[in-house]
């Protein structure tokens, strides 16, 4: 007889988006992405609403939530940390995985990668929003761009100009200032993105990074930000089909392996 | 059962202010833990550690410089708010700059009838160490006993020693109660205990231990299914801090912190020469980085108490800015790394964020225990 499939659900509730995958333990049957606001635990009914109309589900069988809001989901079974979640979502999508590294809205993190997506060590930025999506987003409306045209513009450069405060705010009178002394944007753009990719590159140097190296998360989507990440700590960094939901992935695929 | 030492800890002043009214004995403010206690209990004074109140404050910063440890800061701070002001004397044993700039800028700004700075030996792994340390105690006993205008007898340093080591015993004996199989005891209830025992007079906080050592061993609390945790690190009383911790599936069972164990763990050992005695316990005693030269004897005593109490992994609680500590912070994490101890380096500050600390926790807690997760 064979064994009948469990449903089950991720919820991400990160600072700006709140993700959820619906999984069968082999499939990916329904997932949804909307902005987290100021209420995580609205957020994550809504989006688990539209998960599970996409997968056509009514019930799920097992709910596990992560990210920040991971507490206040009323209708989980359980919570994980994103470390646990983001580590074993990328055993599933890239399982050679070895250094992981995780950039969201508000932190950054380095994560080392044993068999099975089990967490040898981590660590996270400190309390700052420097090396976390937020600078990335505040730099860019400083200079009066949408976060993909940033992106893209800082992209078109490799002469990253120098960025020294690691403190956003700093960050942002710096780059004011390089405008003012007539600085390309491209390579002011370039060199915000250079900014983040050294923070992180400290993170998960304090480590011990083994290749392959991969990136989740939203931010991951920055090419940029890839390439510069790449380019610090000396490794290739690959990044799965759409890493916003690494998170939720994980979090579902243990919410089927920890029935 | 532990309630009578939150009480104290929650309500240190209105402690102290009530233990000099009913005592008619003096309070002396000690910046350090490595205070010679036993001889201010031996001339009938209350010692009592200066600690910070973990708020922010506005006060500290024109008088040091805001990269000092925050806990030297918040020390200065409560001297000028004016929170110990039912202090009759400060007494500084040197430990590290940070704090000596606290006790120099209170001693400055918040003047007190007696002051004194016991210059202790940095390197107490020195042959000199103990010999040079008695001269110094020697000095302050001298300058102690001209302001009280009584000099201390051999049977006066008797009892300050037999006080204090009782105490210091009966806090090991609840230390027992966190060991593998025997855990009776959270480390938010220890904390209170060990912490509080900085002030309280010892006698009336030893009574409080024996009480509760009589109802220990008929406790039953179910805590044995929690990751078993130690923390390291300088001073901490961060109360919320080890709540969290507690409240995510781990106990802390042990601690080298200066505010626990390294303040208690040793015993004046008794000798012809009381203060040579008393020199050796604080030379001997489990040392704080500052101290620790040449060899890092900390390292070998913080594995034996981890193994001892079969912690699963550490905390290191690394003060933002101290120095001695973050000497240590590299060598020490490699040194745990390579005894098989997961650690987790949190900087703390004198407010610190519980949201972001409780995700850091958590997702040590899931890493050294994910063959249960899995």
């Amino acid at each position: 007889m064979s064994k009948v499939k469990q449903i089950c659900a991720g919820i991400d509730i990160g600072s700006r988006t709140t993700k959820v995958v619906i999984w069968d333990g082999d499939t990916i049957l329904g997932r949804s992405l909307v902005s987290t606001g100021w209420t995580p635990a609205e957020s994550a009914k809504e989006a688990f609403g539209i998960a599970k109309e996409t997968a056509n589900l009514e019930e799920v069988d097992n709910i596990i939530a992560t990210g920040y809001g991971r507490v206040v989901v009323p209708f989980a079974d359980k919570s994980v940390t994103e470390i646990t979640a983001h580590a074993r979502g990328i055993a599933h999508q890239l399982p050679e995985t070895r250094t992981l590294i995780d950039i969201g809205g508000q932190d950054s993190k380095a994560i080392i990668l044993g068999d099975y997506g089990l967490v040898t060590d981590f660590a996270m930025n400190d309390r700052c929003a420097a090396g976390s999506g937020k600078f990335l987003e505040y730099l860019a409306m400083t200079m009066e761009l949408p976060i993909a045209e940033f992106a893209e513009l800082a992209y078109s450069s490799r002469n990253p100009v120098m960025i020294s405060s690691i403190c956003t705010v700093f960050a942002e009178t710096e780059v004011l200032s390089l405008l003012a002394e007539g600085v390309s944007r491209q390579d002011i753009a370039v060199g915000v993105h250079r900014s983040i990719a050294m923070r992180v590159g400290q993170l998960t140097n304090s480590l011990h990074p083994q290749s392959p190296a991969a990136f989740s998360g939203g931010v991951a989507k920055n090419r940029c930000l890839v390439r510069e990440i790449s380019e610090v700590l000396e490794m290739d960094v690959a990044v799965p089909d759409e890493p916003e939901f690494t998170g939720a992935l994980g979090a579902a695929i243990l919410a089927a392996e920890l029935q | 059962m532990f309630s009578q030492f939150k009480d104290w800890y929650v309500n240190r002043h209105d402690y102290a202010r009530d233990w000099k009214e009913r005592t008619g004995g003096k309070v002396m403010g000690c910046f350090c833990s490595y205070a010679p206690e036993e001889i201010l209990v031996a001339a009938g004074w209350l010692p009592a550690r200066v600690l910070g109140a973990h708020e922010a404050q506005d006060v500290a910063e024109k008088h040091i410089f805001g990269m000092y440890c925050p806990f030297c800061r918040d020390v200065l701070a409560q001297g000028l708010k004016g929170r110990y002001k039912y202090l009759s004397g400060i007494l500084l044993t040197q430990s590290c700059i940070h704090l000596r700039q606290s006790y120099m800028s209170w001693k400055k700004h918040v003047p007190m009838d007696f002051e004194h700075y016991i210059y202790m030996p940095m390197k107490v792994q020195s042959p000199s160490a103990t010999g040079y340390h008695q001269t110094e105690l020697d000095k302050f006993r001298t300058a102690f006993e001209e302001y009280n205008g009584k000099k201390l007898t051999d049977a006066d340093l008797d009892r300050g020693i037999a006080v204090v080591n009782e105490n210091r015993d009966l806090m090991r004996q609840v230390y027992e109660y966190r060991k593998e199989g025997n855990l009776k005891v959270t480390g938010t209830e220890s904390m209170y205990m060990t912490v509080s025992s900085m002030w309280v007079d010892k006698e009336e906080h030893s009574a409080e231990i024996k009480k509760v050592l009589a109802q220990l061993p008929d406790r039953d609390i179910d805590l044995d299914d929690n990751a078993r945790l130690m923390f390291i690190g300088s001073e901490n009383d961060d109360i919320p801090f080890i709540e969290m911790t507690e409240s995510v599936g781990a106990t802390v069972v042990q601690d080298d912190h200066c505010t626990g164990t390294r303040y208690f763990w040793n015993q004046v050992v008794p000798q012809e020469d009381r203060m040579m005695a008393i020199a050796d316990r604080y030379i001997k005693r489990p040392a704080c980085p500052a101290k620790d030269w040449e060899k890092r004897t900390r390292f070998d005593h913080i594995l034996a108490l981890a193994k001892e109490w079969d912690v699963q992994g550490a905390v290191i609680i690394q003060q933002k800015f101290c120095d001695p500590h973050e000497t240590d912070m590299v060598p020490l994490r490699a040194f745990l790394d390579d005894h098989d101890i997961p650690n987790l380096m949190l900087e703390f500050d004198a407010t610190n964020p519980l949201g972001p600390f409780r995700i850091r926790v958590e997702a040590f807690l899931e890493m050294i225990g994910s063959d249960d997760l899995f």
